[in-house]
């Protein structure tokens, strides 16, 4: 995650050039680590959207030694988590329906493994947020401790034991799945196998 | 990493390495396996540890797999920018339009805490101010009696006290000539509480308007107390005295009944400690709300305390 100096300076001077080359590098990522995250395609790249301008707005008043991939994550985070707040308290006062699922997170990948993002996502977006933060950081994007340390903004070894328990918690929500759910997620697998 | 792998002991005292060092080992961090993994194979309850972390890493690991598969092309880099500058630019151009479009006249009014506690602080002046002047030591009678007198004087009363000889006399002048008045207020040279007085000696009050005044006797001396007198309040009515002693224990209201004669008569101890003075003393009829004292009784000095001044009393003010 190491950045060059010149970069971040040339971005603290707001150059244009600089600017498309960071989004063109971390749009992609960004956008599907905050879908994985929020668990909708419209929202995700929304908020990145936002991200990005945020970057554009504080990168001056930033500090010259500033990591600035995990202070992209970090921003993009809070975004994520401020959506889900939101989104649980409606759900909380609105009585929604919490099992909508994006397919766009479904389809994306080899699909005898359909089944298993469904669940996998559906079980993420039931643990805590800032659980579900730290392995969608650590199995999604491949961020190491420190790195994950830098964007939530604690020790390394607060992060390792934080993934630690986070994979515990969602092993054992993984296997307590509701038998509405099971047939949802079942015959949307068939669906997909059939070409409907 | 690092094979110096942590441990902790269980309730039975038995070593197991720490669930992140389990962890570690499951995704091959850790440098030197030898130690956890002879562990495991002997203990069960890390062998259920272990089963139930790989389980779930590999479930998660479709998350990396869902990464590398998702695309998102409907937004391209450059929009993304575009959007950004366009965004930013907008705002700038709103909060302009916002300065300029503010005409002086048209000012909107910020409620800002600074112009509270500036209020707060002038209202607070004021207050003190009014309640300085109420309580000031000259009187000035705004309304005074109907019969003829000047509407508007200023008096200040030194009657001596009953037990120390009093024959004061009174002069009564129209307010701005600065002279003063020794006597009872409403010009009546005949109001002199007399010491030999008893029960009590009540002025007549200026044409039967309510009054309040010191009608003190030589026994309440001794017993370190007072006399209130009132008068021309209507009979029967139950008023209400105000005595304020803002050095000492204030009594607050107290209660009197009026008799038949529109009079009442009240005993206040006050102690021999000198620091209650000055003394306010006003009445109000509870029956009738419109009636109430003429003047505020202020007792300026005691005769037990020493290098005192005979009792001061006096008018203040009327409806």
């Amino acid at each position: 995650m190491a950045m060059d100096d010149s970069v971040v300076k040339r971005l603290r001077a707001k150059d244009a050039q600089a600017f498309r080359s960071l989004i063109e590098r971390l749009q992609q990522p960004v956008t599907g680590y905050l879908h994985r995250l929020v668990g909708d395609r419209e929202v995700a790249l929304d908020l990145t959207q936002d991200t990005f301008l945020q970057v554009y707005k504080e990168i001056g008043n930033t500090r010259e030694d500033l990591a600035l991939d995990a202070w992209i994550y970090r921003i993009a985070t809070n975004f994520g988590l401020r959506y889900l707040n939101r989104k649980r308290l409606k759900q909380f006062i609105r009585l929604e329906n919490r099992e909508a699922f994006d397919e766009s997170l479904a389809v994306a990948g080899p699909e005898d493994q359909s089944e298993t993002r469904i669940l996998v996502h559906q079980t993420l977006a039931k643990m805590n947020p800032k659980d579900a933060v730290v392995l969608h950081l650590y199995f999604g994007n491949n961020f190491t401790y420190d790195e994950i340390a830098q964007i939530v903004g604690t020790s390394s070894e607060a992060v390792r034991k934080r993934v630690t328990r986070g994979v515990e918690k969602f092993r054992s929500l993984y296997g307590t799945k509701p038998a509405a759910q099971a047939d949802k997620v079942g015959a949307f697998v068939t669906a997909r196998r059939d070409g409907r | 990493m690092a094979g110096n792998t942590r441990w902790s002991r269980d309730e039975g005292d038995k070593k197991h390495p720490e669930q992140d060092e389990i962890f570690a080992f499951i995704r091959g961090e850790l440098g030197d396996t030898s130690a956890i993994q002879k562990h495991i194979k002997e203990c069960s309850d890390c062998q259920h540890t272990c089963q139930l972390l790989y389980e779930g890493s590999q479930k998660l690991n479709v998350l990396g797999v869902t990464a590398a598969y998702l695309r998102y092309p409907e937004r391209s880099p450059a929009q993304i920018f575009d959007n950004i500058v366009k965004t930013v630019r907008e705002e700038e151009q709103r909060s302009q339009r916002a300065i300029f479009s503010r005409s002086p006249g048209k000012r909107a009014f910020v409620l800002h805490p600074v112009y509270i506690v500036l209020a707060a602080l002038l209202v607070s002046l004021l207050a003190t101010g009014a309640v300085w002047a109420f309580f000031s030591g000259n009187i000035n009678v705004s309304n005074g009696p109907k019969d003829g007198s000047p509407s508007q004087q200023t008096v200040t009363a030194e009657p001596t006290l009953p037990s120390q000889g009093i024959t004061p006399t009174a002069t009564v002048a129209p307010s701005g000539t600065g002279t003063t008045t020794a006597a009872t207020p409403a010009s009546s040279p005949t109001a002199n509480p007399s010491p030999t007085a008893s029960p009590s000696p009540i002025a007549t009050s200026p044409a039967g308007k309510p009054y309040v005044q010191d009608c003190s006797t030589p026994q309440d001396q001794a017993a370190y107390s007072m006399s209130i007198c009132g008068q021309g309040f209507t009979p029967g009515d139950r008023v209400v005295l105000f005595i304020i002693m803002p050095g000492g224990k204030n009594p607050g209201l107290q209660m009197v009944q009026v008799d038949a004669s529109g009079q009442f008569k009240y005993s206040l101890v006050i102690g021999n400690n000198c620091r209650t003075l000055p003394i306010y003393i006003y009445a109000q009829d509870t029956t009738n709300s419109k009636e109430h004292s003429l003047n505020l009784l202020v007792i300026k000095s005691l005769a037990w305390c020493a290098g005192s001044s005979p009792g001061t009393q006096g008018p203040t003010r009327g409806r």
